[in-house]
Order: C-alpha cells, then structure tokens, then sequence
C-alpha cells in the first residue's frame, strides 16, 4: 500500500466530498424548515450546469460569470418550483410531498430531453484548471484546489450567513418551530423561497465542479449525484448545515477510498456502496453524526 | 365472506373475461393486444405495489428491483438450455442444465423475490416515512448494480434473449384472477385489517397488540411474490431483459399508475394501471412527431413521461386519494346502483301519471 | 382595542369555537377562563392568524385583521406568547430574543429594549449564550415572554403562563405582567388557574366546549357561585 497513493486518494476525496457538501446542504436546509425531501435536487442542480453551460458555449462569456449565472438560474428555477409545486402541498402527507418531488425530478428530467435530447454534451473549462501540481509524489489539479476552496469559503459564508444575519437566524428559527417563528413576525414563504434559492445555487455550483471532472453533461447528469448527496444529508444528520457538509466529505472519502483499496473488480459497485452505507447508518444511527433526532412536523 | 349470489356473479365475471380475451384475442391486430396483456400485467403489478404501499402505508420504492430478481429467476429456469449455453456459458453446473415449465417459472420468480423481501424487510422496515422510501430505493440501485456486474450469471448489461415467448392473454390474464384473488382473501383477512390499522395509525395499532413488524413483513413479501411474478410475465413478454429496465423510472411508473387509481384499493389498481397504460400509448405518438390539423409537431422524446408526471402532481394536490379513492367494486354495489336507477325510473314514472 | 364577533373555528371537522364573541378594551388585562379543551387557546390562535376562522370577524384597532397572515398581524403590534412556551430550544437566549424584534429597524431601541428585559428577568442574562433548550420551565417562560415584548406590541396575548411552574416564578411572571401593563401593553390571558387570572385580570370570560358561558368584572366572577364550585375549588 502505497502512501503517496492513499494521499492522492484523499485529495480526490476531499474534491468528490465537496461536491456532495455542498449539493447535501441543500437537501439538508430545505428538510430542516418543510420536512420535505426535494428529490428534483439533483435535476436543479442539472438545470443551473446547463444555464452555465450556454452561457458558456453560446455567449463565450468568461467562465466566472458562468458559475454566477448558472447559480442565479438555479436559485430562481428552485423558487419557481417551490411556489409551483411544493407550497400547494405544504400540510399533505409525507407520501404526497415525496411522491410529487419524484415526479418533479422525472417531469424536470424529460424536460430536459425533450428540449436538448439525452445526448451528452461535453464541458470544457479554462485550460488554466487543467494545470496539474506536483507536491513530491502527490498531483492534484488547479481543478481540485478551486473546487475545495470555493467550498470551504461557501460554507465559511454560510455559516456566518446563519449565525450573523437575521434572515439566517430566521431560517434556524423556521428549522426549529416553524409556528413560533411566525409568532416572530417571520414571514415563513420568504424564508421557504430564500432556502430554496441558497440551496439550488449551491447545487448549481457543485454540479460545474462535476461537469469539469468529468468533462460532459447531459439531462440526467443529476440523479445520481443527487441521491447520494442525499445519503451525506442523512449519515451527516439530515436538518444540519454541519452535518450536510461533514456527511458530504465521508461520503466523498469512503467512496474514493472504497474504489481505491478494493480491487479493480469493485470498482463498478461503488454506487451499490454508498447505498449500503445509507442503509447501515439508517439502521444503526439514523439520525446520523450530528443529528439530534427526528421531530414530527408541526 | 362473499355470499353466494355474488360468488356466482364473480365466477361468472370470470367467464365473461375468458370470452372477451378469446374474442380479442382472434380479431384484435397485435399492436392492441400487447397493450391488452400489458395492461394484465401492470395491474398485478399495481395490485401488489398497492398492498405494500397503498394498505399498509410502507412507501416501497424498490418494486422494481423485486421485478427485475423475478425476471431474472425465470429468465434462467425458462430459456431453452441450448439458449443458455450459448449466452451463459459460465453458468454453474446446475443451473445451465435446469430448465423447467413456464408455471414453475412463475413460481420460482414469486419465491426469489420473497426471498430477497425477507432479506431487506427485517432491517428496512424498521425505517419510516421517507428513510424508508430511500432505503428501498437504495435496495433497487443494489439490485441493479449487482445485475449489472455479475455477467456470468446475467450477461450484466447486455441481458438475456431467448426468452420462451409463452407469456399470452390466458397466462396473463389468469396469473391475474389467482393474483387479485389472493389479494383479495388477505386483505379481507384479519392480517387485512391490522395492516390497514397500521397504515393509519401505528402507534395505536400496537397499542392494540398487532404485530408490526410480522404484519409489516407479510405485507411487503406477498407484494414483492406478486411483483416477481409480474415481473417474469414482463420479462417474457418482452422475451429480453436487461437491468436497464427495471430502473427507478419503472418503479415510479408504477407508483404513478397506483396514485392515479387510488393507492387504496384493488380496483384503484385496475383503474389506474389500465388508464396509464393506454394513455402514454396514446402520448408516444406524439412523440414521434404528428400531425395535428395540417400543423406538424416535431418529435418530443420524453412528453408522455413529462405529461404523466405533471399529472401526477395534479392528482396529488387535487385529489390525492386517486380516481377510486378508497372504494372497492362489489356487486352489492352494483346492485344496490341498479336498484338506485330503477326506483328512479318507477317513481318519475308514477309523477307522469 | 380588539373586538371578536360571532367566531367559529374548526380543526377539521370538530367544531371549536362555536359563535364566540368578546372584546378588550385598551390598557386592560382580561382572562378567558375555562377547562382543558375549551377552546381557550384556540381564540388566541384565532387572533394571532395561526388558525382561520369559518366565519366571524376580529377587529384590532379598527382594523379587520380576520383570517390575515400572522406575520401582518404581528407588524399590526400583537403578539402571542403560546401555550407551551415554544421557544427556539437550538437558538441561543441572545438569538430568541432578537427574533422577537425581527420585524423592527431601530438597532438602538431594539438593544435598550432587550437591556430592559434582562433587567426584568436577571436570569436570562446570566444565561444570555446558552442553547434556549437547556433552560428550566421557569427560564423557558421568561424567554417566551421576553421575547414576545420584543416587538412592542401594543396588545400581548398569552397562553397559560403559569403553566407547570413553580408558585414563586409564577409571582415574578405576574409581576413583570404588572411591570408591562404600565407600559401601556394591553393583556389577554388565558389560565386555568381561574384565582391567580381572577386576583389579576380585570375582566374576564369563561369559555366551556367553545361557547361563552359567562363574563363580567373579576369581582363579580370571584363571587359567583357556579365559578367558585367548578374552578376555584369552593
């Protein structure tokens, strides 16, 4: 076992992490107020890359205005949809929410084939992120760097965003009782739409950083990525920022590592994985590692 | 228990399908007729799905990871064992000189399935809500993974041929009356009963002493039996499988067809599946491009999905309990409406005097 | 100040509160009295916008705020403390507190307010960056109150303050209740400790299965033989 290998491991650990961070921050923050899991996450996510990629294809634009346009489109696609699909549902069962978010996420990945067709198409970013570094034996890419820096600084942001502001305490308030936090004055359909847009453009972010890795998008890019985001939300401790974020570098090292020290054979399993760890923490710690337990809705 | 008035109206009912199949099946062009069975089978699918989901309230999302273990299990015992060699040839011994009739087919598809429910049940059924529901969906993505990778026995990607073909209206059609049969006798069971308390209120469904867990278990066993079972009739059908099919699409298909007719009730799932077979029939059409009044559409791959799950989201908000809601056809019911109309008629027919 | 016409409430199907009307004058304290189930704290949730009536009006102020969002209704200057506190036990004291104010621009005022609540409830201050959830029930009823005052409204609804505490922290919540009565905050109580919110409360009303069934001035109340036999114990 080679130990400049484990290291270059980790560092695709922390790149892979930090995509599913950010993309499970979402599900967790939009859980904690409506107790509502969006499974149309990933396809927002989908929908903000393919924004940033016609500005990027289409408009030649610089790729910086890309990733905040791209974020932007994402933000207003998930307000949209909140107020469309999920406010109307607000007081429904849980099997009536969860039903319609998966019939979102089909309604919203058709459309995405219907209008620019399942082919993929491929990405490509400023060659400048291709640009490899070499520390003794470990390479990593400009590519990684930006993507673990953008989201330590997001969740840097994010968190003095919640701790500091009011419309953040608000959010935290709406998590914890969303009746007391009217009786506050709150106005619970901004802080519903704010979360939403934080939480897409989020995903939207993460979703280029993928599009970059792998060099290609298409219609479907979402799904998968989407779902297990979702097992970070959850093994971090679904309704948690800290938890989404801390789940999401787990997540993003078990799978790299996982791939890295089994042999090759196991290496098309890695999604049967993540899903075997999402039922093992079900069972053994369901409220995962920073949760505090489940509360009914109220 | 039914009385004998209406066990002689259901056999004969029965008697009345045989006929229309026969009929259907000597005059009707093939394109219809694959819709007729198809329809068979997505009701045995809805039907066990709406055990599982609709009357015991475990929002399953895997049903089509037990189709996919029950294709696969009498894909293997049913194809013609030359046929087997010659796409398997790494199979082990017993398994590539096992070949056995459609029915033991069926059977053994139904058994797997279950198998695999036991497996899962114990330790997924623990889980509530939507923990459950993405573990099961969880359970379908292993499933998929797993068919996928072991190429010796499945031909992974690539899937299997060959497959006999038997599968008519009569196999269909009659799996069908046994399958709603025994739906039928369960629920109106006293297990019945205590998995509809469950789904409404579980806590005071233990208060009362019923048996979570072994009703809960029973529940999503008999309806991951019936969904292999629907899935080997599929899967023969369509004489190739491949994992591709029975993706988290199929499954939702199938919710989606449960919600439609009522997630509560058996002839929701007639209704349900029948009405949301045709209709994305009727879509696919547009998807190739028509023309409608001399304006010509161009193709739009992904409408009738996009159209079927908006509609979805309609019914949900605006009828959530589906089109049957929880009401049940009997013929006392049917009676009662004949009486209804009758009375009617004789008294707005004494007003004219 | 807030006059309620001919309200009927629903959860569901169960009828709540069947045609009840009162009214508070300003800078009054009247209680609504009655047994668990009455429908006491629905008539502040009728109030405070968390529940909409069938039919009925609310007038505040000469405004009809029936059936309007409670966020508006908060904006209008009431403010409800409810049943069981329902604090933001993740939140820190400091952050319960400043939600109260959540509506308000005026950062100085806003501080001054939040000095002079903590000069009420010494406790609080003490506890200022501790998680609201690790606080006792007492503590709990403080901040509930605290942080309802923080808004300034002009009428405070409260459900049942006295509610499983301890008989001296009842005292002190009176008080501070005094305290905030001088500061022109009309009172709604709703208790079912009928002597304290008799002792206290100028007025009041006694509700049974959601109906009005008598009111009048405390003193007539603490005299009346059928109020006496069925909540004060005599």
């Amino acid at each position: 076992m080679d130990f400049n290998y484990l290291l270059n491991q980790l560092v695709n650990g922390l790149s892979l992490g930090s995509v599913y961070a950010l993309i499970a921050i979402g599900y967790s923050i939009v859980y904690g107020i409506l107790r509502l899991i969006n499974f149309a996450h990933g396809d927002i996510l989908m929908v903000g890359v393919f924004a940033g990629f016609g500005v990027l294809a289409v408009l030649h634009a610089p790729f910086v205005l890309a990733i905040l346009i791209a974020m932007a489109i994402a933000a207003l696609f998930g307000v949209v949809l909140e107020r469309v699909a999920y406010r109307p549902l607000r007081y429904a069962t849980e099997e009536a929410t969860m039903i319609t978010s998966l019939a979102v996420s089909i309604f919203i990945e058709n459309l995405g084939i219907m209008t620019v067709t399942a082919q993929p198409r491929s990405f490509k970013v400023p060659a400048i992120l291709n640009v490899i570094h070499n520390w003794g034996s470990v390479s990593f890419s400009n590519m990684n760097l930006l993507i673990i820096a953008i989201t330590v600084i997001l969740l840097v942001v994010l968190v003095f965003f919640v701790t500091r502001t009011d419309l953040g305490i608000a959010m935290r308030a709406c998590a914890d009782n969303l009746n007391a936090a009217r009786l506050m004055g709150i106005n619970i359909n901004v802080v519903v739409s704010v979360t939403f847009a934080i939480g897409s453009a989020l995903a939207a972010i993460a979703g280029l950083m993928l599009a970059g890795q792998y060099g290609r998008i298409d219609p479907l890019m979402g799904f998968i990525p989407g779902l297990k985001a979702f097992v970070a939300a959850v093994l971090g401790g679904i309704g948690s920022i800290g938890g989404a974020a801390l789940g999401g570098f787990v997540l993003g090292m078990a799978e790299i590592l996982l791939v890295g020290l089994l042999p090759p054979a196991f290496s098309p399993y890695r999604d049967a994985f993540v899903f075997i760890i999402l039922i093992l923490v079900l069972l053994v710690r369901p409220s995962g590692l920073l949760g505090t337990g489940e509360r009914r809705r109220s | 228990m039914l009385s004998r008035r209406d066990k002689r109206l259901t056999i004969i009912g029965i008697v009345v399908l045989g006929i229309v199949l026969f009929i259907l099946n000597q005059v009707m062009a093939d394109y219809y007729l694959r819709i007729i069975n198809l329809i068979g089978i997505n009701i045995i699918l809805v039907a066990s799905l709406n055990l599982t989901n609709g009357f015991t309230g475990i929002f399953s999302m895997g049903h089509a990871g037990f189709m996919a273990v029950g294709a696969y299990t009498s894909a293997l015992l049913t194809i013609p064992i030359t046929q087997k060699a010659a796409l398997l040839p790494d199979l082990p011994l017993w398994l590539a000189n096992l070949h056995v009739p459609f029915v033991a087919g069926l059977l053994a598809a139904g058994l797997m399935s279950m198998l695999f429910a036991l497996l899962i049940g114990y330790p997924v059924l623990r889980l509530r809500g939507h923990y459950l529901a993405v573990a099961t969906l969880g359970f379908l993505v292993i499933v998929r993974v797993v068919l996928t990778n072991i190429e010796s026995i499945t031909r992974g990607a690539r899937g299997i041929s060959g497959l006999p073909g038997v599968t008519n209206s009569w196999w269909i059609y009659g799996t069908l009356v046994i399958v709603m049969y025994c739906l039928w006798r369960f629920i109106h069971s006293s297990y019945g009963r205590g998995i509809m308390s469950i789904r409404d209120d579980d806590i005071a469904a233990q208060a009362l002493g019923i048996n979570i867990t072994t009703h809960k278990m029973m529940a999503f066993c008999i309806g991951a039996f019936f969904a292999g079972v629907g899935g080997a009739l599929w899967g023969d059908q369509m004489s190739v499988i491949s994992p591709n099919f029975f993706s988290f699409n199929q499954t939702f298909t199938l919710v989606e067809m449960s919600v439609i007719g009522g997630m509560g009730s058996m002839t929701g799932a007639v209704v349900g599946a029948a009405v949301m077979t045709i209709i994305p029939e009727l879509l696919r059409n547009l998807e190739v491009g028509i023309t409608i009044m001399g304006m010509t559409l161009p193709p739009l791959y992904g409408l009738s999905q996009l159209i079927l799950a908006a509609l979805v989201v309609i019914v949900i908000i605006f009828r959530p309990q589906g089109i049957m809601g929880r009401w049940e056809f009997s013929w006392q019911h049917f009676a009662r409406e004949k009486k209804k109309l009758r009375l009617q008629r004789q008294s707005s027919s004494e007003q004219e005097k | 100040m807030l006059r309620i016409e001919n309200l009927d409430v629903y959860y569901g199907n169960i009828h709540a509160l069947h045609n009840v009307s009162l009214q508070v004058k300003q800078g009054e304290m009247v209680a609504i009295l009655g047994a668990n189930g009455a429908g006491k704290t629905t008539t502040l949730a009728a109030i405070s916008g968390l529940l909409k009536p069938k039919s009925g009006h609310i007038f505040f102020e000469g405004h009809e705020i029936t059936g309007v969002p409670t966020h508006q209704i908060v904006s209008l200057g009431i403010s409800h403390v409810p049943e069981g506190r329902q604090i933001f036990t993740s939140l820190t004291v400091q952050e319960n507190i400043r939600l109260g104010a959540y509506q308000r621009r005026d950062a100085k005022l806003i501080q001054d307010d939040a000095n002079w609540i903590y000069s009420l409830f010494p406790i609080l201050k003490d506890r200022q960056n501790q998680t609201a959830g690790t606080l006792s029930g007492g503590e709990q009823q403080m901040l509930a109150i605290s942080r309802a005052v923080m808004s300034k409204p002009r009428l405070l609804l409260l459900d049942e303050p006295s509610m499983g505490l301890a008989p001296m922290i009842v005292d002190l919540i009176f008080d501070v209740i005094r305290q905030l009565r001088e500061r022109d905050i009309t009172v709604l109580l709703v208790e079912q400790n009928a002597y304290q919110a008799l002792t206290e409360a100028d007025r009041a009303y006694v509700l049974e299965t959601g109906r009005i069934k008598l009111s009048g001035s405390s003193s007539e109340l603490l005299n009346n033989e059928e109020i006496q036999k069925a909540y004060l114990g005599g």
